[in-house]
């Protein structure tokens, strides 16, 4: 498709607003936990996981991705994201103390990895 | 001598003309007739014949037809037929009441309820050999049945009895009730006289009480001989149909007499649409009544704000002397006319010709109907039952109960379709071959319509829903599939799922109108398709633009949720700022393909279509970068090369703060989703379409926001008005189009990193095609509030000939916000 052109340079940040401002750099994180929930929406998506901690408590965190036009034109679907697939996601911790992240990468227990991240791409080329 | 008496007659002649212009005008029969006429449009029962009819009306749904008829003969008198018939809008009968009750059904009227009225006119008794019936003022002695007044459930339910049984004198009432009308307030008129001693004008509430009469019979003013119809304009003034006296009189609902009108000839019926048409039947002139010769019967068509006819629908026959054509009258809301028939019994269609249409609407080039314009929808039919299934219909309540904050327009959530076409704000049409493009005032919404023979090309659920155009003959024809289940049809909690399929139906009427019908299939929450239709009227009155109404903007300032910088915002007492003179700028030295460029018809460069800005960054910052979480930039600024925006020392430091104080991320507009302005909204990471016509450049903006840029050489808007998108002007200099963009509100941002830009700006913006899919964008920002000189940003723009926008319902999940608020708030870092 003609759209997969565009990609080459468009969308990769599809922010509406200020990531510095809304996550930190300097708390990056990587976490392994089965998909609860999937928004497909805008101006970002969000990846819902439930991750078990060291003390065996199970926390849900919020992963922030792109935008779901930018994923749907980069030939993402709602339905590579079936809820209860164990997946691992890294990315940078939110400043306001809730368990939220942006996301980089997002990685299946196959080794499959998918970039869902809004942010990551200028992350990884730190 | 005799040349002296010629003269003298001459002199006479023009006094009496004078004399009797004040009271008469002349015969308005030369008038255009553009209505084809359908005899046997409706169909009686196999056996059934037409008898006659005076009394024909629009039901509530503004297609249906109510005819109160005769009993095949003309008069029910001793028939067990039932009188009272609706037909469908395609003629069929569905439904008939009334067998037994009524002698002579004269006038009939739908209320806005949906109920029917109906005047029955005559009495059964046995009237003696020389009886003359005008000098009654009450029926003959023996009538058990008739002069009453009926007013039936739409399913034929008796409601309530107007009059006793075979009629009464004054002040007992009626004798001779001819026609029935109830007002908005639910207060009820009867006209009554059809010959007899009396004719007045009697006024009930709306539970039956006799609240006041007027009116005695003769020809003087505040008189009346033979009532005939009755009809109520949108300003609720009585037009009564005064048929022996030649006239209508307007009254208030007092009884005041207001005016007198005989423009319209002999009134036997009256109708008034929504619109102020006023139809008018004349069935005794020449005829039945000689008092009245030199005018011809038939309908005629005028407005009933002005008083001017401008329609005539003649009576075939042209010499008899009984009562011909129609004595009464209705339009329904698609503007056809139905004429019912004492004489010739039964009841006419008269249908617009395709010709008269064609003749009368504007078109495009290419020969399809031109709908471009501002357009508003005009009056909305009354909500009938929808037809839910029972378990929807649950829903439907429960969404009723909560619609006050459970309403999806309560947060400026995108409307969909048919919602938005009928919200109280304008909007614009633009129209090319392959798409056709609506922008609307309320919110920034657009719909983008391709009219390229494709089909949705995704299966994403879009609040918006996807739409596809076709042509229809005259008929723009359009398919919206797609939807998602979150939107509302209005703001009672009518709703639907994501299984929805909305087919519309633009049909011009005439240059001013189109009719919109909107057909709902959605077989998860209704039992059968319904259908909604409202005209469109084109909005003259207006300042030739569609303006801004930012419902989430307003909503969060009001809240005090969002706060305006008050150093670059508008403010009307503020001092005007002269901007800096400037030569004009030639764009940057590029390679420009010439041959390769694709052209309209008319020779400009063809910029239309999907397009989206290789941004460089941009809407993170003008310089190069390489930062977190955003995509390396290579800096768009190209004057000055150095040193960065040329910054008053108070902007620098608040681009400084914005930047690095992460408490301001919650500051940045776009951040709420409001419109980005200009430039901005060009580099923001979103692609547009670029709608263009000869006269128009129009900027659809995935974030769901449009820039209009009219070409035609208009003058900017007055400075008090001020909008999120400014007010752009455009115009092509050789094969570059320039937007001159003014009226900024001064409430955004440049970009992510905070640069700043006030109200004073004026922004230049340059579009140069380079190559077959690539555009030369710059732009310069005057900006003496913020900056000490002009600058200048640049960037291509590629156009991908099949790419198609999505949507961006940016206030849909917009959880960074909450995100950006805490960290603004609470100051965690």
């Amino acid at each position: 498709m003609a759209i997969g052109v565009i990609c080459a340079w468009a969308s990769t940040a599809s922010a509406h607003h200020s990531f510095t401002a809304e996550f930190d750099i300097n708390k990056p994180l990587k976490l392994t936990g089965t998909i609860t929930m999937v928004r497909w929406s805008n101006p970002h998506g969000w990846i819902y996981i439930d991750v078990k901690g060291d003390d065996g408590k199970v926390v849900n965190w919020a992963f922030e991705t792109a935008a779901a036009n930018a994923l749907y034109r980069r030939g993402t679907r709602p339905e590579d994201f079936a809820v209860g697939t164990q997946v691992t996601i890294d990315g940078y911790l939110a400043r306001n103390g809730t368990p939220t992240a942006t996301s980089g990468k997002l990685m299946f227990a196959d080794g499959r990895a998918i970039t869902i991240g809004a942010g990551a791409v200028a992350a990884e080329q730190k | 001598m005799r040349m002296t008496k010629v003269a003298l007659v001459l002199v006479l002649s023009a006094v009496e003309v004078a004399a009797l212009s004040a009271q008469d005008v002349s015969p308005t029969n030369s008038l255009p007739n553009p209505y084809r006429t359908i005899a046997n449009y409706f169909q009686l029962p196999q056996g059934r014949e037409w008898g006659s009819t005076s009394a024909v009306e629009i039901d509530k749904d503004g297609r249906s037809i109510w005819v109160a008829e005769r009993c095949g003969a003309n008069s029910c008198g001793g028939s067990n037929l039932p009188s009272i018939l609706k037909f469908d809008p395609s003629g069929k009968l569905v439904k008939s009441f009334g067998a037994g009750l009524l002698i002579f059904p004269h006038g009939i009227f739908v209320d806005r309820d949906g109920n029917v009225w109906v005047t029955d006119g005559q009495d059964d008794a046995p009237r003696p050999q020389g009886t003359a019936a005008n000098t009654l003022s009450g029926p003959p002695p023996g009538a058990t049945r008739g002069n009453q007044v009926f007013k039936f459930s739409p399913d034929g339910k008796l409601l309530m009895t107007l009059g006793t049984r075979g009629g009464a004198a004054a002040p007992a009432y009626f004798y001779q009730p001819n026609d029935v009308l109830v007002a908005p307030n639910g207060n009820i008129f009867v006209s009554e006289g059809h010959g007899g001693a009396n004719s007045r004008i009697l006024k009930f509430s709306k539970d039956g009480k006799l609240l006041k009469t007027w009116g005695t019979k003769g020809s003087g003013d505040g008189q009346l001989d033979g009532p005939h119809a009755l009809a109520m304009d949108s300003r609720g003034r009585l037009f009564v149909g005064d048929r022996s006296n030649n006239r209508i009189v307007i009254f208030d609902q007092e009884g005041r007499q207001l005016d007198v009108w005989r423009q319209f000839s002999r009134p036997s019926g009256i109708y008034i649409d929504k619109r102020d048409v006023i139809y008018v039947a004349d069935s005794e002139s020449e005829s039945v009544s000689r008092n009245h010769d030199g005018w011809k019967r038939g309908i005629r068509i005028g407005s009933a704000r002005d008083g001017s006819v401008t329609t005539f629908i003649p009576d075939p026959i042209e010499k008899t002397t009984g009562t011909s054509a129609a004595e009464g009258v209705a339009a329904d809301v698609d503007g056809n006319v139905y004429g019912a028939e004492v004489g010739p019994k039964g009841v006419k269609k008269y249908v617009r010709t395709a010709a008269s249409t064609a003749k009368t609407i504007p078109r495009t080039p290419d020969g399809r109907p031109d709908l471009q314009g501002i357009w508003k929808h005009g009056a909305l039919p009354a909500t009938g039952v929808l037809p839910y299934l029972p378990a929807a219909l649950a829903k439907q309540r429960e969404n009723f109960t909560q619609r006050a904050t459970a309403d999806p327009l309560a947060q400026c959530f995108l409307p969909g379709v048919p919602r938005i076409m009928l919200l109280d704000y304008p909007f614009q049409i633009f129209q090319m071959r392959s798409a056709l493009a609506m922008t609307f005032e309320w919110q920034h919404v657009f719909r983008l319509i391709y009219t390229n023979d494709t089909a949705a090309s995704t299966p994403l659920p879009f609040w918006m829903g996807d739409s596809r155009g076709r042509w229809d003959g005259d008929t723009f024809v359009v398919d919206v599939t797609n939807h998602n289940d979150r939107t509302w049809f209005d703001a009672q909690g009518d709703y639907h799922s994501d299984a929805l399929h909305v087919t519309e139906r633009y049909t011009m009427v005439d240059v001013d109108t189109i009719r919109y019908e909107a057909t709902i299939n959605d077989p998860q929450v209704f039992m059968r398709p319904w259908t909604i239709t409202a005209p469109l009227e084109r909005q003259k009155k207006t300042t030739g633009r569609v303006l801004e109404y930012p419902c989430r903007a307003e909503l969060e300032e009001a809240r005090g949720e969002f706060n305006r910088e008050q150093r670059t915002w508008y403010r009307k007492d503020a001092p005007p700022v002269k901007p800096f003179s400037m030569e004009p700028r030639a764009v940057t030295a590029v390679n420009v393909d010439r041959a390769a460029i694709s052209r309209m018809p008319d020779g400009k460069p063809d910029i239309s279509g999907f397009t989206e800005a290789d941004a460089g960054g941009a809407n993170w910052g003008f310089e190069p970068h390489n930062e977190p979480f955003t995509p390396g930039g290579r800096g768009v600024l190209i004057d000055p090369k150095t040193g960065g925006l040329p910054y008053q020392s108070w902007a620098r430091a608040e681009k400084q703060d914005r930047h690095t104080n992460t408490a301001r991320g919650y500051d940045d507009p776009t951040a709420h989703c409001f419109p980005g302005g200009v430039p901005r909204a060009l580099y923001v990471p979103s692609p547009f379409y670029i709608i263009q016509t000869p006269t128009y450049v129009v900027i659809l903006l995935e974030r769901m926001s449009w820039r209009i840029i009219p070409l035609d050489g208009r003058a900017h808007l007055p400075d008090t008005i001020r909008l999120w998108q400014g007010d752009s002007l455009g115009r092509w200099d050789g094969d570059t189009l320039v937007v001159e963009t003014t009226n900024l509100n001064g409430k955004t941002w440049l970009n992510e990193v905070g640069d700043v830009i006030s109200h004073a700006a004026t922004v230049v913006e340059r579009f140069t095609p380079v190559s077959a899919n690539v555009i030369q964008y710059e732009a310069t920002v005057n900006d003496p509030v913020v900056f000490t000189r002009p600058w200048t940003i640049g960037m291509p723009l590629k156009r991908n000939p099949k790419g198609e926008l999505l949507e961006v319902a940016c206030l849909e999940d917009n959880q960074d916000l909450l995100h950006l608020k805490d960290v603004k708030e609470r100051g965690i870092q």
